[in-house]
């Protein structure tokens, strides 16, 4: 009997052993006989989920984006090196009248991929499906820079009030409401991207819903779609561009799970893989690792009704107590950068970039001294001795959870405050930031489009989007003046001041500048990294063979 | 038995109406709705959006659509996967689920049987001990670490099976092992003690003085008395595998149904939630009534039990 017991226990131990042997080899990718036919031009990635849906003017997350810019090209398409040009999408050409308010396009000679031609009143009637109240499409407002757009959508207007028109079969003119520099950046955004006529009659709510429910302009075309499970995109040879397609096949599959997903890229299932935050350390030395800024800031947002917060010196104490520098580098280590501004690297100013152009901090890093002072301060200003207990709110994922708990640290050590941590699901988080029931709150903000005021325009007093119940006049003033400033030069000043008096009173204290990890296979080529928009571009990628 | 059917028939229909009213009137109460979204959408918008899928209306009045269309058999459109329905989303990812679930349960029951059956025969030795050490493992350890275990042997380091995915009977090898260990650690540790129970009773001595082999014993005394505890586990245990699991599922990325039951909760996809609900009690009830179908084939007292009321 007792004999018995003791092999019980040893199996037991032996099999921890066992276990303990496999994870901890489980990482190295030993045996890499890849299991793709060498010659053939196929790319192997994974989608986060299944899209949610690909109807164009329905779709409003990166996944359904992921797929459709890739098989539906807009009048202008974002070149290899993240800049429109003449050419670069269906729109051969355009003109811009003076007042920067009239755009006239010129199609090129394409095809849909059943072989019809792509016309002006294509975009025409997808543009004004997307504002049709009754397609209630989530993107509506993306189109709300045109003309009598915004009437027609909420029921003012009729579709033909809206200032989109086809004048021929080749040409498309649009009126604006107020000059938009980032209007031909925005021709390429979902939303934009039309279908044909003819597939949107002839499927209404159902358009998208499977691949033949679907017509194709973009580089290549989807085959096969089986529900939660893979997307297979081949090659459009009616690409107008299609010489320069070079990849046969794409396939996506939808793996869900970080280990599985990692053990995919290591036997060459996957080609590309983003890193999920705790396998970074495994590839961070590796030469097919590489890291890309993302134009999205994160911040903690302090609800400025609540009787903290409502102190600008407190908001200012919690903002400079943050080591970023730690943070980023030992907590999201997927290579972010500290922010001590609002606006990220790579947003394009007047001349060049905007943070360099605004400056590239508006305060010091980790600057404990003067965060306790401020704190001190910020508390007579008050009138209380002793701070009531403050509460961070945060979402319920493994990320948030040790992002909260690392700034709770930071809070604890270096003002001696004690901030409890409230994780809770997304759209609830959501919900009691619109309602005003929260402290503060760590959330991020990814552009809309490539334009400082993507970041900044929801700062503005009646924003629906300022959760923090921010209000400053001086500062509603300047944005308001700069959405519709044509000249750029002052644009961009009132831009940076606006930046300046939300850095001063501090309504979010900025941490971070995310970055994604990712691996690429070494015979990958070509294969880019947008800054916004889609995780890839792989129109131009090819598979290089030994 | 026309008449017994019938009854549990409606009183299926009264439990599936109560779980549908409970369900649709608390996941109303979680704040937010299925077009809270980080980026703040235009108020018109909003409107026209609640609009075309009738949340605009009072929630009583919702309740009554959403009753009128289930009685006509549609489940209502996804709020998440906007031009799918619930119907389509639950037919296409129901099959992987069911199949997976069908040939865990298989596994799992016939091997707890003979590990249990033989452990109660074989009681402090070898076996028995074996058998404790599966169910140790099978009970304490989570499945989803099982999970990665097999991936990481049978898969990464061996290349035998595939990591992932699904398409033929090769994918599905490594989630039925996975999944199959609970089933059987339950099943071999209760029918350990109901044929221990049976071993002493006095008509198994009867048995033995009437010369029947130790096999007839066994199968038509022992087990077929042991048994009746394990058949009613087993009505709940099917149901809840053969409706898809979320964990197993997503390591080995499978296109099932386990997934909906939670992601569609943080979603706040009202249709998907009622639609999983409905789909998970529909199975339940119906496999508790064919526990009680199989009570009255395996024992005859519960037969005449019924028919003397």
């Amino acid at each position: 009997m007792k004999g018995q017991k003791k092999i019980v226990i040893i199996g037991l131990v032996l099999l921890m052993a066992l276990s303990a042997v496999l994870a901890g080899c489980g990482g190295s990718a030993s045996n890499s006989a890849s299991n793709r036919g060498n010659d053939k031009q196929v790319l192997n990635l994974n989608l986060t989920q299944e899209p949610p849906t690909l109807d164009p003017q329905k779709a409003t997350d990166v996944v359904s984006i992921d797929i459709l810019t890739e098989v539906l090209d807009g009048l202008t398409r974002y070149d290899k090196d993240g800049k429109i040009k003449p050419g670069s999408g269906l729109a051969k050409s355009w003109d811009i009248s003076n007042d920067g308010l009239t755009y006239t396009f010129h199609l090129r000679d394409a095809k849909w991929s059943d072989g019809n031609p792509i016309t002006a009143e294509d975009f025409e009637y997808a543009w004004k499906r997307a504002l049709d109240p009754n397609t209630a499409s989530q993107y509506a407002y993306q189109l709300f820079y045109i003309k009598g757009a915004e009437e027609y959508n909420s029921g003012k207007g009729s579709a033909d009030q809206v200032a989109v028109k086809a004048l021929d079969d080749k040409t498309l003119q649009v009126t604006l409401k107020a000059p938009t520099p980032q209007f031909l950046g925005l021709t390429s955004f979902v939303t934009y991207l039309p279908l044909e006529k003819s597939v949107y009659e002839k499927y209404g709510d159902k358009v998208g819903a499977d691949p033949d429910k679907l017509v194709y302009s973009g580089p290549f075309i989807i085959s096969q779609w089986n529900h939660e499970q893979s997307i297979t995109l081949k090659k459009n040879k009616d690409y107008w561009d299609s010489s320069s397609v070079k990849l046969q096949t794409v396939n996506f599959s939808m793996i869900k799970d970080n280990n599985t997903l990692v053990q995919n890229y290591d036997n060459s299932t996957l080609d590309s893989i983003f890193v999920p935050g705790d396998y970074i350390d495994k590839y961070k030395n590796s030469s097919e690792y590489n890291d890309k800024a993302l134009a999205t800031n994160w911040y903690v947002q302090f609800n400025t009704k609540s009787p903290v917060f409502k102190n600008a010196d407190i908001r200012k104490a919690f903002t400079l107590a943050i080591d970023r520098k730690a943070f980023v580098e030992h907590v999201t280590k997927d290579g972010s950068i500290p922010a001590e501004a609002v606006v990220p690297p790579g947003i394009p100013g007047y001349n060049g970039d905007f943070r360099k152009e605004a400056g590239e901090t508006y305060f010091k890093d980790n600057d404990v001294a003067q965060a306790k002072e401020l704190l001190k301060k910020g508390m007579s200003e008050l009138g209380i001795s002793k701070l009531p207990t403050i509460t961070l709110l945060g979402d319920d994922t493994d990320n948030a959870k040790k992002y909260d708990q690392a700034l709770q640290q930071m809070w604890k050590q270096n003002l001696g405050v004690n901030v409890q941590i409230q994780n809770v699901a997304f759209k609830v988080r959501i919900d009691m930031m619109n309602k005003g029931n929260y402290d503060m709150v760590f959330a991020g903000w990814g552009a809309d489009y490539n334009d400082p005021l993507t970041f900044l325009d929801m700062w503005e007093t009646n924003n629906g989007n300022n959760t923090a119940f921010y209000s400053n006049p001086e500062y509603d003033k300047l944005i308001d003046e700069a959405k519709v400033n044509g000249d750029l030069k002052a644009r961009n000043e009132q831009l940076i001041q606006a930046e300046k008096i939300l850095m001063n009173d501090m309504p979010i204290g900025p941490v971070y500048f995310q970055a994604r990890a990712f691996v690429v296979k070494p015979y990958v080529k070509d294969l880019y990294f947008p800054t916004f928009g889609s995780d890839w571009e792989f129109k131009w990628a090819y598979i290089q063979n030994d | 038995m026309l008449n017994y059917s019938l009854k549990r028939f409606v009183y299926m229909l009264i439990t599936i109406w109560v779980i549908v009213t409970l369900t649709f009137f608390l996941m109303h109460m979680i704040p937010g709705d299925p077009f809270t979204s980080e980026k703040k959408v235009p108020e018109q918008i909003r409107q026209n959006m609640l609009a075309k899928y009738h949340l605009d209306k009072p929630l009583i009045v919702q309740y009554g659509y959403y009753l009128n269309n289930l009685i006509h058999g549609d489940l209502g459109i996804s709020l998440k996967y906007l031009n799918r329905t619930v119907d389509d989303i639950i037919k296409q990812s129901a099959p992987a689920s069911f199949q997976l679930g069908i040939q865990s349960i298989i596994l799992g029951v016939i091997f707890g049987l003979l590990f249990g059956i033989i452990a109660a025969l074989k009681r402090g030795g070898g076996w028995d001990y074996f058998s404790m050490f599966l169910a140790i493992i099978g009970i304490s350890v989570p499945n989803f670490i099982i999970a990665t275990l097999l991936q990481l042997l049978l898969a990464s380091k061996l290349r035998w099976l595939p990591v992932s995915g699904w398409g033929s009977f090769k994918y599905t090898i490594l989630p039925s092992i996975a999944l199959s260990f609970s089933t059987l650690s339950i099943i071999s540790r209760m029918m350990r003690t109901s044929m221990l129970d049976v071993i002493g009773q006095d008509y198994i001595k009867t048995a033995k003085a009437k010369g029947l082999s130790q096999l007839q014993i066994i199968w038509k005394h022992m087990v077929r008395n042991a048994i009746m505890p394990v058949v009613t586990v087993l009505g709940p245990l099917i149901a809840g595998i053969v409706t898809g699991t979320f964990v197993i599922e997503q390591i080995f990325s499978i296109p099932g149904l386990g997934k909906f039951f939670v992601q569609s909760i943080y979603d706040e996809d009202y249709s998907m939630i009622l639609g999983t609900t409905i789909f998970y009690s529909v199975i339940l009830v119906v496999m508790m009534f064919l526990v009680d179908i199989a009570y009255g084939l395996i024992d005859p007292r519960v037969r005449l039990a019924k028919g003397g009321k």
